[in-house]
């Protein structure tokens, strides 16, 4: 009798049923034909972010007058744009710029919005409220708005844009974690941990934050290509980072305006970020199916 | 009811008040004016300047004078544009942008509703497939790429429609078109996910089994219970109209509200920038607003639990 309650057994067989739990979503994940694409397409953008640069024997920088608006070619894989910089090399250094701002901006998110949301609903009642309406009240002001006057009054620098685009997003993360933790803390499992006489720290550490991490991993997928957009959207409104820096928005907005003669400098920006955000959402879409597979079912 | 009302009206106060606060302490914060620039101004112009304009006076003061004025729709003189208020721009440039937004409103509604319906009821089939591959290409496009790629594919190439301006039917079709192409895809996803979640509901089942037929099931309880979630996208997409219009009045030369945002932020004519977000935030909230009533009715758990 006293073996089937010995703690170490329990301890064991909670253990187990939840990495069953984990692998399977992994499996899931790894079936779906989405996210393999996804992830595979992710993975040959990243070599080329990190290692495009130095397979050309040019830099960023390099301006070249007899040499401007070239179409590809051997020596120029993408061409060259009005200065005569090569664009392949312009390309994989705007997409450092870009990623690590779209990257950096879903972070502060994560972080800014898992505390937020958890505490408020840790606290819960009172906290709770004021916590919760501060947060949509915030959530009113339009975010674009509230971007630009932070880039007006903060300037256009690479942290004060990535800053500007956390303002809104971490209240999104802070709603989806807190709503995420008050569902599992009134599901049957935890109430049975409770009664076996587990510890909060324990409940914390073991239910809550394992039943959570699905969907914030979902959610930060999620915002990784919106904050992409966002700043090329900001460089085409000429609010973001200033020339002669080349993120994916000031090369596609310089590529606009030389699309009826030189078309290529706007279509190989325009394709490399819009695969980016395809394969961001597409590993986005799979892992949100492998973590509730109930939905999965239902579509 | 009454209460819920109260309650979402006291909302919707407090949020215009800190729009409006945190607006204007900013836009306060920010170091230098408009008229500092590369021209020196003697001493005396720039006091009577501010003098005119209200700046000598404690900051407290002109909030409390902004204040006021809002009230009275008074949203202060344009500090670049001489003799023309922040109100006299937005009654001018407003028409334009909202027109534009209308248009793109029900186009995308119409799109939306129809492609995410039809795919939902040929789900999993090739029909279903190529839509939601369309879609998500359409999402993974930023809108002022495919703003530019219609323009020059309509306009430059084929000479079809007007490249830019704002003047007949005709100059509407390609920025409508290019703003809908987004809310369209995300509302035929959204729409397909919630008929799908309806048509696995029980009463469904209870509806086939009684024999009605599959039409009159679709029609009569299919439709109705999955606009709730279309209901909950609609701030997003007057959001996203707001924002995008930014790009497209820009891309196509249209006089409207976006162009007025990006030259007084290039400008720096704060008073302008200031009266426009503070517009934008009433337009938005008050549409939060009426969405927030509109679901009360329709769906009465809500209100319940609310009040």
């Amino acid at each position: 009798m006293n073996d089937l309650y010995d703690p170490l057994d329990k301890k064991q067989l909670l253990d187990v049923i939840e990495e069953t739990h984990h692998k399977s979503a992994w499996q899931r994940f790894v079936s779906s034909q989405t996210g393999m694409i996804g992830l595979i397409l992710l993975s040959i953008l990243l070599f080329f972010t990190l290692f495009g640069p130095y397979l050309t024997s040019f830099t960023h920088l390099d301006i070249n007058l007899s040499n401007i608006n070239k179409r590809p070619g051997m020596t120029h894989w993408f061409g060259t744009d009005d200065l005569g910089r090569d664009l392949f090399t312009r390309l994989w250094m705007g997409a450092r710029i870009s990623l690590f701002v779209g990257i950096g901006a879903a972070f502060i998110d994560l972080v800014v919005g898992v505390l937020y949301g958890s505490l408020s609903a840790l606290f819960g009642r009172k906290v709770d409220e004021i916590m919760m309406r501060f947060s949509d009240v915030l959530y009113a002001v339009p975010h674009i708005l509230m971007m630009i006057l932070f880039i007006t009054v903060f300037g256009n620098g690479l942290f004060s844009i990535m800053l500007a685009l956390t303002l809104a997003g971490w209240i999104n993360m802070a709603r989806i974690v807190r709503s995420k933790l008050l569902e599992v803390k009134e599901r049957d499992f935890v109430q049975a941990a409770l009664v076996f006489g587990s510890s909060k720290r324990r409940i914390i550490l073991k239910h809550l934050i394992p039943n959570s991490v699905g969907i914030i991993i979902t959610t930060v997928t999620y915002s990784i290509p919106s904050a992409i957009f966002t700043e090329s959207f900001l460089s085409f409104l000429g609010l973001g980072l200033h020339p002669p820096a080349a993120s994916w928005g000031i090369l596609i907005s310089e590529g606009i305006d030389a699309l009826q003669y030189y078309p290529w400098r706007l279509v190989f920006p325009a394709i490399i970020l819009s695969l980016t955000i395809y394969a961001f959402n597409a590993i986005g879409d799979a892992l949100r199916d492998a973590f509730d597979p109930q939905r999965r079912h239902a579509l | 009811m009454l209460s819920y009302l109260l309650k979402k009206s006291f909302i919707f106060s407090l949020s215009l008040l800190a729009v409006v606060t945190i607006t204007f302490f900013m836009m306060k914060a920010i170091p230098g004016d408009p008229f500092i620039n590369e021209i020196a101004i003697p001493k005396e112009v720039l006091k009577s300047l501010y003098k005119h304009y209200g700046l000598d006076k404690p900051l407290f003061v002109q909030y409390l004078k902004y204040l006021k004025g809002i009230i009275h729709f008074d949203l202060g003189p344009s500090l670049v544009y001489q003799g023309r208020s922040v109100t006299q721009i937005i009654l001018k440039a407003f028409p334009v942008t909202f027109v534009l937004g209308l248009q793109t409103f029900f186009l995308s509604l119409f799109w939306g509703l129809s492609l995410g319906i039809y795919s939902a009821l040929k789900k999993a089939k090739w029909q279903d497939n190529t839509i939601g591959l369309l879609s998500s290409i359409v999402i993974s496009i930023p809108n002022f790429l495919l703003a530019s790629l219609l323009q020059y594919l309509f306009s430059v190439k084929l000479s079809l429609l007007p490249v830019a301006r704002w003047e007949s039917f005709a100059h509407t079709i390609l920025p409508t078109l290019a703003l809908s192409a987004l809310p369209a895809a995300y509302m035929a996803r959204l729409v397909k996910t919630s008929m799908l979640d309806v048509l696995s509901q029980d009463y469904i089942r209870t509806a086939y089994a009684k024999g009605l037929p599959f039409r009159k099931i679709i029609l009569k309880h299919t439709l109705k219970n999955s606009f709730l979630p279309v209901l909950g996208y609609i701030t997003p997409l007057i959001t996203y109209l707001m924002t995008g219009s930014f790009v497209v009045e820009r891309i196509f030369a249209i006089p409207g509200l976006g162009q007025w945002m990006i030259a007084s932020i290039q400008s720096r004519d704060y008073s302008t920038i200031l009266g426009l977000v503070v517009f934008y935030c009433a337009i938005l909230l008050l549409v939060q607003f009426v969405v927030d009533i509109l679901y009360a009715i329709l769906d009465p758990r809500l209100r319940r639990r609310e009040a």
